[in-house]
């Protein structure tokens, strides 16, 4: 009986030890055993053979290189192949390489932006019980929701239900005027500034450097700042118990924030404690300019305790209402930014459907990017039958040769992502600017993005590379060794399909980009009514209203002042909602816009006026009476009033009006202007004087040399309000600034549909130098028999025209529906012409013969000998 | 020479291989350990003939299989003329180094 050694040893050399190899070691290893069993001991014998076996491994692993070709071998050689074909076609693989990796970074970029829009507000502790109180008026005139809502709605909230655990209120000061902040000589109109209640801290995460969370909001007159507001202006976050003058008072600082994350809905430079305010003490339901958040507890519905409120409050309200009813409604904070269905939010605000145009444009990209390597890697796919036929032969079965192309188009997409990672570092800046972000370049080599990066290269490579490797690997050897192997007409059929597929997209990003852009200048170039070339617009607080006769008469005595006013707001967007009451002829009061003006404020905006009289100074005395119930107003109207009281403008002077309790007739009428966004239908519109507060002082000034003006202004401003800067705002970039979402969208749809016109391009200039290089030979003798140059650059240029032709008239009808959806959101809106369309189907064509016919010229000239010589 | 250096241990190898007709891995192993008396593992062995046969003073041929090793066949080695003049060398090395000590020294140490 041979002793044979313990199998798991000899297993274990069995695996390590390569083939050519067993024959020696593996017999002198048993033999040796055999040996060893015969003198010593079993023990002794196992412990022997298992140090052969671990002395030996280092040296037989390093041996199996020797070993037979397995799968690592062919990979390989793949990957060797791959890079050859890469090299050899330099110019087809940085088409490839660098479409696919335009389209990539675009992608990229525009991931980055939608994942950092739709973490807005998520890094709240609890944000999924956080919910903003929208208030919305009903009456028979229709429905209105803001977000606004009355001091009163959040103690009620606490009082009444149980399932709310805590609530704060805000005050954005800063969104009616600007306030005017000072630290010694550092005089600042700062905008974001806020007051809120003390349990602000309870409901939104913000992060406190020093102060105390709950006390650091009590006392009137303290300020919480962030930490970048803080070093602007002190310096230091070292800061507590210093004071910074706010509209000429001292507010104590109590608390240092870390900076604000830029994705909260609301961003802010300044809190400051509720109970400055004297609103705060008391609990009003008259004036709406609160917005209400609350925490409820956890499993508590939102929609009850909104239906309730609502119903308390009518209940409660029943006298004072009129003919309103109010509805309250509770969204979710996180909602807010990108769902958020109120036309004026606090802030400007994104919405879900740029966010969806977004994401299907850089989709759209990609996809054209994609279909640039199918038709490549499939058109030149006749270079490479002598290769596959060639594999099949000596034994490759179809799954390898598929196998093979998959893992040269993920060798391609891998090479483009890397290629993108780069050019996605060198254009974050301007698409910082584009978007309104700050990513960095850690943003983009953070590990979420790497690992949804891996994702698009799989992603992309099975897109891409599928369906050339089905038709590569389905070529059978005998035909593709025999010599004369011809592409099938299928396969050219499919890439003319794609090339029209890839057409279309452009075009509709073309109609698209076209449309956008053409609303958008009608916009801009609206005449609404008033005229908003040269004015400034300063805000008006105290100081300026205080001594605005004052302002008035020195600023108008200079030659480049045309006119002064003030009112409540400027016309660009009116907000100010009242409602107004024609006693004898409406039920219902009627909601409209309106707003409180100087009495030279018709003039000075160049409001045209179509019957009455404008305002004057006997109209001022009339609302300066002591007594309220003796003040006497004058209301000047737009057409849109006296059509809801089916008057005509002359008949209407004189009739009894009540302005949210200001009794007075209506004094004048004046033709329809635009006093919000285009987005919106005119309101009906009151104008009156009323001499309380105002917000905004407008100069209007002469149209040259507008540096030189403002420089002469800004002195004589220093004389007479040193307590305020000189800072002001042109109401035509008040009124630019509120289409910057179409502005945004217009310039994003510019930039990617130009990439996905230009990403063809390169598609193109692929294909047509193919199709060149395979009828090199028709061209020839076309040219021996007589053809000139331009007859051979139409005979290509037409096949491409073609294909634009199709794709013209394929995308027609996605493009018109897509755009013409859009402008359903402007009540006021361009004409869909017809010239958008052929202008980008026009450009595509530009793009295409200027392509193709760069290709075909250098075929046209080929001398026919030199393609003919060889057969 | 560097291609050409033989180490000590696979000097013994070589001569051991010379010395046995049927010489693989088992048998110079025991052959060793007879004449040595010192502990040989076959690995450094077989890790030894290879090289000897990389360097070319080995060459090698296939024998017999027998069911003592499993079935497997042996791997015979025979020294190469190469194989002989390195050791030639070195033994004229040794024998010249031997010539040149003074024969007083050896005397006095072994008598």
């Amino acid at each position: 009986m041979t002793e044979t050694p313990p199998r798991w040893i000899a297993n274990i050399l069995s695996v390590l030890c390569p083939e050519h190899l067993k024959d020696e070691i593996e017999g002198d290893f048993i033999e040796h055993y055999h040996h060893l069993r015969n003198h010593k001991n079993k023990l002794t014998a196992d412990r022997k053979a298992f140090g052969f076996v671990l002395f030996s491994a280092p040296k037989l692993i390093s041996q199996r290189k020797y070993s037979s070709p397995n799968h690592l071998d062919m990979l390989k050689s793949y990957i060797l192949v791959a890079l050859r074909n890469l090299r050899k076609h330099m110019a087809y693989s940085l088409l490839n390489v660098l479409g696919l990796a335009i389209s990539l970074t675009a992608c990229l970029l525009i991931g980055l932006y939608v994942y950092h829009e739709f973490s807005f507000d998520k890094f709240h502790k609890d944000v999924e019980r956080i919910y903003r109180v929208n208030m919305g008026f009903n009456s028979s005139q229709g429905s209105e929701t803001i977000y606004l809502t009355p001091t009163a709605v959040l103690p009620a909230l606490k009082r009444e239900f149980d399932e709310v655990e805590e609530g704060v209120r805000l005050y954005y000061i800063g969104g009616f005027s600007a306030v005017t902040v000072q630290k010694d000589e550092d005089v600042n109109q700062e905008k974001q500034f806020f007051y809120t209640d003390s349990t602000f801290f309870s409901v939104f995460d913000f992060k406190l450097i020093s102060g105390n969370r709950e006390e650091c909001l009590k006392k009137p007159r303290s300020m919480v700042i962030p930490e970048d507001v803080a070093l602007r202006y002190f310096g230091s976050v070292d800061i507590l118990n210093e004071t910074l003058k706010v509209n000429g008072f001292d507010y104590t600082i109590t608390g240092v924030l870390e900076n604000i994350p830029d994705n909260s809905h609301f961003q802010f430079r300044f809190l400051s404690s509720f109970s400055t305010l004297r609103q705060a003490k008391q609990e009003i339901w008259g004036s709406a300019n609160y917005s209400t958040y609350v925490k409820l507890k956890a499993g508590a519905n939102k929609n009850t305790i909104g239906q309730e409120l609502a119903n308390k409050v009518n209940e409660q309200l029943k006298n004072d209402l009129g003919g309103y009813s109010l509805d309250f409604e509770l969204v979710p904070v996180t909602d807010i930014h990108l769902y958020s269905e109120i036309a004026d939010e606090m802030q400007p605000q994104n919405s879900i459907g740029y966010i969806y145009v977004l994401l299907i444009v850089g989709l759209m990209i990609l996809v054209v990017a994609c279909i640039n390597y199918m038709n490549l890697a499939t058109a030149r796919s006749m270079e490479r039958t002598k290769e596959v036929g060639m594999r099949k032969v000596v034994g490759a079965q179809r799954i390898q040769v598929f196998n093979q192309f998959m893992g040269e188009s993920t060798i391609i997409v891998l090479l483009s992502t890397i290629l993108s990672l780069i050019l996605a570092s060198l254009v974050l800046e301007p698409f910082n600017n584009l978007a309104a972000k700050s990513f960095t370049f850690d943003t983009i080599i953070s590990l979420e993005v790497l690992s949804v990066l891996v994702l698009i290269v799989i992603l992309v490579s099975v897109l891409a590379g599928a369906y050339p490797s089905v038709v590569l690997s389905s070529f059978s050897p005998e035909t593709a060794l025999k010599g004369n192997f011809q592409v099938s007409r299928k396969g050219s059929f499919t890439r003319k399909l794609l090339v029209i597929f890839q057409f279309s997209i452009s075009l509709c990003l073309l109609v698209g980009s076209i449309v956008v852009k053409s609303q958008l200048s009608f916009m801009q170039n609206k005449r609404l009514g008033y005229n908003r070339a040269n004015v400034i617009v300063l805000p008006a607080g105290r100081f300026v209203t205080n001594r605005y006769e004052q302002i008035k008469t020195a600023l108008e005595q200079k030659a480049e002042v045309t006119g002064v006013s003030i009112a409540t707001e400027s016309l660009v967007n009116v907000g100010g909602g009242y409602s107004l009451d024609v006693p004898g002829m409406l039920d219902n009061s009627l909601s409209v816009n309106a707003v409180s003006t100087g009495i030279d404020f018709i003039k000075n905006m160049e409001l045209n006026l179509l019957a009455g009289r404008e305002f004057n100074a006997a109209d001022l005395v009339n609302v300066q009476v002591e007594e309220r119930d003796k003040r006497k107003y004058a209301f000047v109207i737009n057409q849109e009033v006296c059509r809801n009281l089916f008057l005509d403008p002359l008949d209407v002077i004189g009739t009894k009006v009540s302005l949210n309790g200001r009794e007075g007739e209506i004094t004048g009428v004046i033709e329809d202007f635009h006093s919000t966004s285009l987005h919106r239908a005119i309101t009906p519109m009151v104008l009156f004087v009323e001499a309380d507060y105002y917000n905004a002082l407008f100069v209007r000034i002469q149209p040259e040399n507008i540096q030189n003006t403002l420089l002469a202004l800004e002195d004589t401003w220093k004389e007479l309000v040193p307590e305020q800067p000189f800072i002001f705002e042109f109401m035509d970039d008040q009124y630019d600034a509120m289409y910057r979402a179409e502005e945004r969208l217009s310039n994003v749809f510019f930039v990617f549909s130009t990439l996905a016109v230009i990403i063809a391009g390169f598609g193109l200039l692929g294909l047509v130098s193919f199709s060149v290089r395979q009828r090199s030979k028709e061209i020839g003798v076309r040219k021996v028999l007589g053809a000139s140059v331009l007859s051979i650059i139409s005979l290509l240029n037409k096949d491409f025209a073609k294909l634009v032709l199709v794709a013209f008239i394929l995308a027609l009808p996605l493009a018109w529906w897509v755009v013409n959806s859009w402008l359903q959101d402007f009540a006021y809106k361009i004409e869909l012409s017809p010239v958008s369309f052929i202008l980008a189907a026009f450009i595509l064509l530009a793009m295409a013969v200027i392509t193709v016919s760069f290709q075909s010229f250098k075929a046209a000239n080929t001398n026919p000998t030199e393609t003919l010589k060889s057969e | 020479m560097k291609g050409t250096y033989l180490g000590e241990f696979e000097e013994i190898i070589l001569l051991t291989a010379a010395v046995l007709e049927e010489a693989y891995g088992n048998a110079i192993l025991e052959e060793i350990e007879l004449r040595t008396t010192r502990k040989v593992n076959l690995s450094a062995v077989h890790s030894s003939l290879h090289r000897l046969e990389k360097k070319g003073f080995l060459k090698s041929r296939k024998g017999e299989a027998t069911p003592v090793r499993g079935g497997k066949r042996k791997k015979y080695y025979a020294i190469t003329p190469f194989g002989v003049s390195a050791l030639e060398d070195i033994k004229k090395l040794r024998e010249g180094l031997w010539s040149s000590i003074s024969p007083g020294l050896l005397k006095k140490y072994n008598p």
